[in-house]
């Protein structure tokens, strides 16, 4: 693959995403052949696909929350011959599939952790849990608000307080295992202020792609369950 | 190339407009009312068939029926628990009643989207569609879909003319419209003619919401857009004008995809919306309206 479209939701969590996304394709030898923002209240996403294909792009990078089902499904209908890779919020939770008619099959998206992936020992008893109490597998959400609780509760703990100051203190100092992986945060006086570490042994994020009505881990390759699958009207320029 | 996509695209998705905005102006020129729940019973429409083959397991057919016989019901609902109580009450001031049937409708089109988010959830549902796959229009490719969608839509309209034009009962409509009083002189009984459109727009909805299902999906976030699209579409037609509510629907489908093609798809409603504000200036009864 050597090129890409990317393809965003106009929105404020979009702006840093995509900043990201021109820095760090050309990075890993795609080059950006067009960069495409939509208003999230889009329904019709024909001109937006028509626009992308004009671009011949290997792969679409998607930045979509708002949107999801929609794009998805008339990506599908239209036959869009270009896979889909990236951010797809409403892709991580399991009615997904349902709610497009499958039409989710092939796409690619990131995920914090995911049904039957054991990112670490506790991941899959709380998917099972809470799919035994709600029905269905929890989306990105899910999994990072059960972590929160927990380390927040742990923060608390260790303070031995829940005064602000004291409270931050101990966040800072977190090391907690949890459902997405082990937690640390950066200190107040990094650039990165106070925000998730990423990395080997921390969190990693995870590629996910629909596969037969279900979410399969793809990556990295010590959690993944299957290769790269998609539906016949893709076309792969390259493996 | 590109005005032969605009030209196809912009078709499809006028042709939806168009049927969404035609029972939307029936009943406000037959009963003067503005539906202001009409986006509720199109989304209602569109979750029923997306549920009854995804929850209940039925085929596509009958799902797309389920869809449609909901919206008849939800129809019905609105006008026997909302419109017809505020029309026929002596507490309320006949001069007030407009505002109060809008009120009323608007809050009975949230109740539904509340319903359907807490049923459904929020989250965006599509229809299986009917006719699956592409077929190649002089190099676009176009989903059957999309052609299996403008031509219910014309086919529809086509049925509501004769409906109205060619039948007795349709006549008796077209009167109602034109001179209710008139109508109750010849005997007929205003209330039977209310429920036969109210029942006319009911199915129109529908199909209408069935069809966007299939097309482009809704979810009860829809629910005010599509009120919207429908309510400004009517206003720049002529409010209760049927022909130009359909000339409104195409003006504003392929502004819309043309904004989206030569502009950017960020601001695909905003040149339709200025020229409704534009035509509310030179000619504030819409493009065809009488009143």
């Amino acid at each position: 693959m050597k090129t890409a479209v990317i393809m965003s939701e106009d929105a404020a969590w979009t702006k840093p995403l995509d900043v990201g996304y021109e820095e760090c394709l050309p990075k890993i030898g795609l080059k950006v052949v067009d960069h495409i923002r939509f208003s999230p209240d889009t329904t019709d996403f024909t001109p937006i696909f028509n626009k992308v294909e004009a671009a011949k792009p290997d792969v679409i990078i998607t930045g979509i929350s708002h949107v999801g089902v929609q794009p998805t499904v008339q990506w599908k209908n239209q036959q869009v011959p270009i896979p889909m890779f990236g951010i797809s919020s409403q892709a991580t939770n399991e009615t997904f599939g349902k709610d497009t008619n499958d039409a989710a099959e092939g796409v690619l998206y990131q995920g914090v952790s995911g049904p039957n992936v054991a990112v670490t020992p506790k991941s899959v008893p709380f998917a099972e849990g809470f799919k035994k109490r709600y029905g269905n597998y929890p989306s990105y959400a899910g999994y990072t608000a059960y972590d929160e609780v927990y380390y927040i509760a742990d923060a608390v703990k260790r303070a031995g307080s829940v005064e602000a100051d004291k409270v931050v203190d101990a966040l800072e100092k977190t090391d907690w295992e949890g459902t997405i992986g082990r937690v640390q945060f950066y200190g107040k006086d990094d650039p990165f202020t106070h925000s998730i570490k990423y990395g080997k042994g921390l969190i990693t994020g995870l590629m996910l792609q629909w596969q037969g009505g279900k979410q399969v881990a793809v990556w990295p390759k010590e959690i993944a369950k299957s290769d790269l699958k998609f539906p016949s009207f893709i076309k792969l320029t390259t493996n | 190339m590109l005005a032969l996509q605009i030209l196809i695209d912009g078709f499809a998705i006028s042709a939806l407009y168009a049927l969404g905005a035609t029972g939307f102006t029936l009943i406000f020129g037959v009963s003067g009312v503005l539906n202001l729940s009409h986006g509720a019973i199109m989304v209602a429409a569109a979750v029923a068939a997306w549920a009854a083959a995804s929850v209940l397991h039925l085929d596509i057919y009958t799902g797309a029926l389920f869809g449609v016989g909901v919206a008849l019901i939800v129809s019905f609902a609105t006008y026997f628990a909302v419109v017809k109580p505020i029309q026929n009450s002596t507490r309320i001031p006949n001069e007030e009643k407009e505002i109060f049937v809008l009120t009323g409708t608007l809050l009975w089109g949230i109740m539904i989207q509340e319903l359907i988010a807490y049923f459904f959830t929020n989250n965006a549902k599509t229809v299986l569609p009917i006719v699956e796959g592409v077929v190649d229009i002089f190099g676009n490719r176009t989903p059957r879909n999309n052609i299996f969608t403008a031509l219910v839509c014309c086919l529809v309209i086509g049925l509501l003319w004769l409906l109205v034009n060619r039948t007795r009962t349709g006549k008796a409509v077209l009167a109602a419209s034109m001179n209710p009083r008139g109508v109750t002189l010849l005997g007929l009984e205003l209330t039977q003619i209310y429920i036969v459109v109210w029942g006319i727009y009911g199915i129109l909805a529908g199909i209408a919401g069935v069809l966007l299902g299939m097309f482009l999906g809704v979810s009860s976030y829809s629910v005010g857009p599509l009120t919207a699209s429908a309510f400004s579409i009517v206003v720049l037609g002529g409010l209760g004008s049927v022909s130009g509510s359909l000339i409104a629907a195409f003006v504003v489908g392929y502004l819309e995809t043309i904004t989206a093609y030569m502009i950017s798809p960020a601001y695909r409603t905003i040149p339709a919306l200025l020229l409704l504000v534009f035509v509310m200036y030179i000619r504030p009864q819409g493009l065809l309206g009488r009143r």
